[in-house]
């Protein structure tokens, strides 16, 4: 893990899924190797009410441009005051007064946390990633490494809803989508889609608790290999404060930022 | 110029990152530069692990966080196998922090970490909110602080520092109390008691409803308590609370802190207490401050 300095490239702020996507380029342009599943710590340089730096799944990595997105949603003053000074940044590189002095940059910390499983999967493997709401963020770049490897997988994305700025997100081959209020793919929610009564190898899931719990007994019992990534508070993302501990099947409470976010269902007692 | 002697520990600077905060030094190895912090204090450690307390256990609050983590660790035999032997070579001084629910407990932790070569000294947290047994009911009571206290000298020679809490009536009887079981020094001040409750599912945001608050917030208590004490005893002052930059570190030296912890704020700024210590060495080279001693208790008044 290293700290970084980043600038903004680009926020996409009329995503009105309710997620800001945010790219970030390293300033320095060299960023250490990043596994699908692990996540960054994000901070503004100057901070004021809200201190800690908020964790994000790394949901893109682009070594060329040396950027990496993050998806945002916002749910307080932290993550609020982060777009917000995305947004900030962003206005003043177009006004063109931007300068690249310390205050216009996004500090980092990455990769931390373990990824996803995914070295020991083999060609003709069923894969499937199911995500919830801003468990998004792990779907896309989980998704490019496993094609790298030349292995097709299937996803299940659900959100509440989308508009009409959504619309650029579309059920293709093999992705389906399920929507609370029916405005887009089937309407629903993720657990109810019929794609799930399939036959899966390995699922990778990230969502909201109660949707994990859902998916595991749907489909967790049938599948040789389950994985979830948890999104619990973490306070220093770096395993020193134990804020963020879960309790194994064993008794143990381990760091999700250290030990996960990312762990085998087995693990975890939810079957 | 930065050096402070604490008991018989020689600091190359007053810069110490706070129990709890620092892991075992371990975790920040690849952040922060170990070799230009004054110390570290190690997470509190118990004589048998503890699992700590449920999730959630930490929420993040106005200036600050409140933390209910309930003095997780895998005791002091694992952490003599198992992690002195990997931070023991550190080019800074390591201090382990051990805390119990009996005085059979600290005395037993202290005496095995005693027999440990190269470990020169203890900081005694009688202070912790978040456990059910001992921990602050310990550094609630003049008694049981003196009793506590007064056993772990007799097992333990090497400098021992005792962490006072901040949710007393009257920290500087406790000081005392300390002083007298034998403390070589105090440090002020571990978090203060709070709550914190989310309105919308309307529980409490920690799964032990109350826990300890720390970062900026609670400076001005962590201040006032430092200089409470530093007038009650004759023992040096550790202070700690709230501590973000240089500014705060001198504002704590004026009040008679010999030297400082750093906690919460690793969290934001993982290289805070280097930054802090190199910032502090230029403004004594600015201000021709030639010894920490110079700034220690020098508020004037009026
Ligand atoms: C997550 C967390 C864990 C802590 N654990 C311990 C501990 O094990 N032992 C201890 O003496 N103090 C512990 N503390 C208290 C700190 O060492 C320090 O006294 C307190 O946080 C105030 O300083 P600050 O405002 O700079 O954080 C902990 C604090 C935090 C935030």
């Amino acid at each position: 893990m290293e700290e970084k300095v980043f600038t903004v490239l680009d926020i996409d702020y009329v995503d009105k899924i309710g997620l800001n996507t945010i790219i970030l380029k390293d300033v320095d342009g060299n960023l250490p190797k990043i596994a699908a599943g692990q996540f960054m710590m994000v901070g503004m340089r100057e901070n004021n009410v809200k201190l800690l730096l908020r964790p994000y799944t790394i949901a893109e990595v682009d070594y060329k441009q040396s950027t990496v997105t993050i998806l945002v949603e916002i749910r307080g003053a932290g993550s609020r005051r982060l777009v917000e000074e995305c947004q900030r940044i962003m206005c003043l590189k177009e006004s063109q007064r931007y300068v690249r002095d310390l205050p216009n940059t996004i500090r980092g910390i990455l990769p931390l946390g373990r990824g996803w499983t995914i070295k020991d999967i083999e060609k003709g493997e069923r894969i499937l990633i199911v995500s919830g709401g801003a468990g998004r963020a792990s779907v896309g770049y989980l998704r490019e490494e496993l094609e790298k490897k030349g292995i097709e997988t299937y996803i299940l994305m659900g959100m509440k809803g989308i508009t009409k700025e959504g619309k650029k997100i579309k059920e293709e081959d093999r992705i389906y989508i399920t929507t609370e209020d029916g405005s887009l793919g089937f309407k629903g929610r993720v657990t109810d889609h019929p794609m799930l009564e399939g036959k899966f190898d390995r699922v990778y899931a990230c969502g909201p608790r109660g949707m994990l719990r859902a998916l595991t007994e749907k489909i967790g019992r049938r599948a040789p290999l389950m994985e979830v990534s948890l999104d619990n508070i973490m306070l220093c993302g770096v395993g020193v404060c134990l804020c963020c501990a879960e309790k194994l099947t064993d008794g143990r409470n381990v760091r999700v930022c250290k030990e996960g976010p990312v762990f085998n269902v087995k693990e975890l007692g939810w079957i | 110029m930065m050096r402070v002697k604490i008991g018989g520990i020689e600091f190359k600077n007053p810069v110490i990152a706070a129990s709890g905060t620092f892991g075992y030094g371990l975790e920040y190895k690849e952040l922060v530069d170990i070799e230009g912090l004054g110390g570290f204090v190690t997470k509190s450690i118990t004589l048998k692990g503890r699992e700590g307390n449920g999730y959630p256990r930490g929420v993040e609050t106005e200036g600050g966080m409140l933390n209910a983590v309930g003095l997780q660790n895998e005791g002091v035999e694992h952490f003599i196998k198992e992690i002195w032997t990997k931070i023991k070579d550190c080019e800074t001084e390591i201090i382990v922090s051990i805390a119990g629910s009996s005085v059979e407990e600290y005395t037993e932790c202290a005496r095995q970490i005693g027999e440990v070569k190269g470990i020169k000294g203890i900081e005694v947290n009688i202070s912790c909110p978040n456990v059910k047994e001992g921990g602050m009911q310990f550094g609630r009571d003049v008694k049981m602080t003196e009793g506590v206290v007064k056993a772990i000298r007799e097992v333990y020679k090497k400098t021992m520092i005792v962490k006072l809490s901040p949710n007393v009536t009257d920290i500087t009887e406790i000081a005392r109390a300390a002083e007298g079981g034998g403390a070589d020094a105090l440090t002020a001040i571990n978090t203060v008691l709070g709550m914190a409750v989310d309105i919308r599912s309307q529980k409490p945001k920690l799964s032990t409803v109350t826990g300890g608050l720390s970062g900026p917030c609670i400076k001005p208590i962590a201040l006032r308590c430092v200089w409470e004490v530093y007038n009650a005893v004759k023992i040096p002052v550790i202070g700690v609370g709230g501590i973000k930059d240089w500014q705060d570190v001198v504002e704590f030296m004026l009040a008679g802190a010999s030297a400082v912890q750093v906690g919460m704020y690793n969290f934001a700024m993982p290289t805070v207490t280097t930054d802090i210590a190199s910032d502090l060495e230029m403004y004594f080279t600015q201000k021709r401050i030639e010894s920490v001693s110079e700034l220690i208790g020098a508020m004037k008044m009026f």
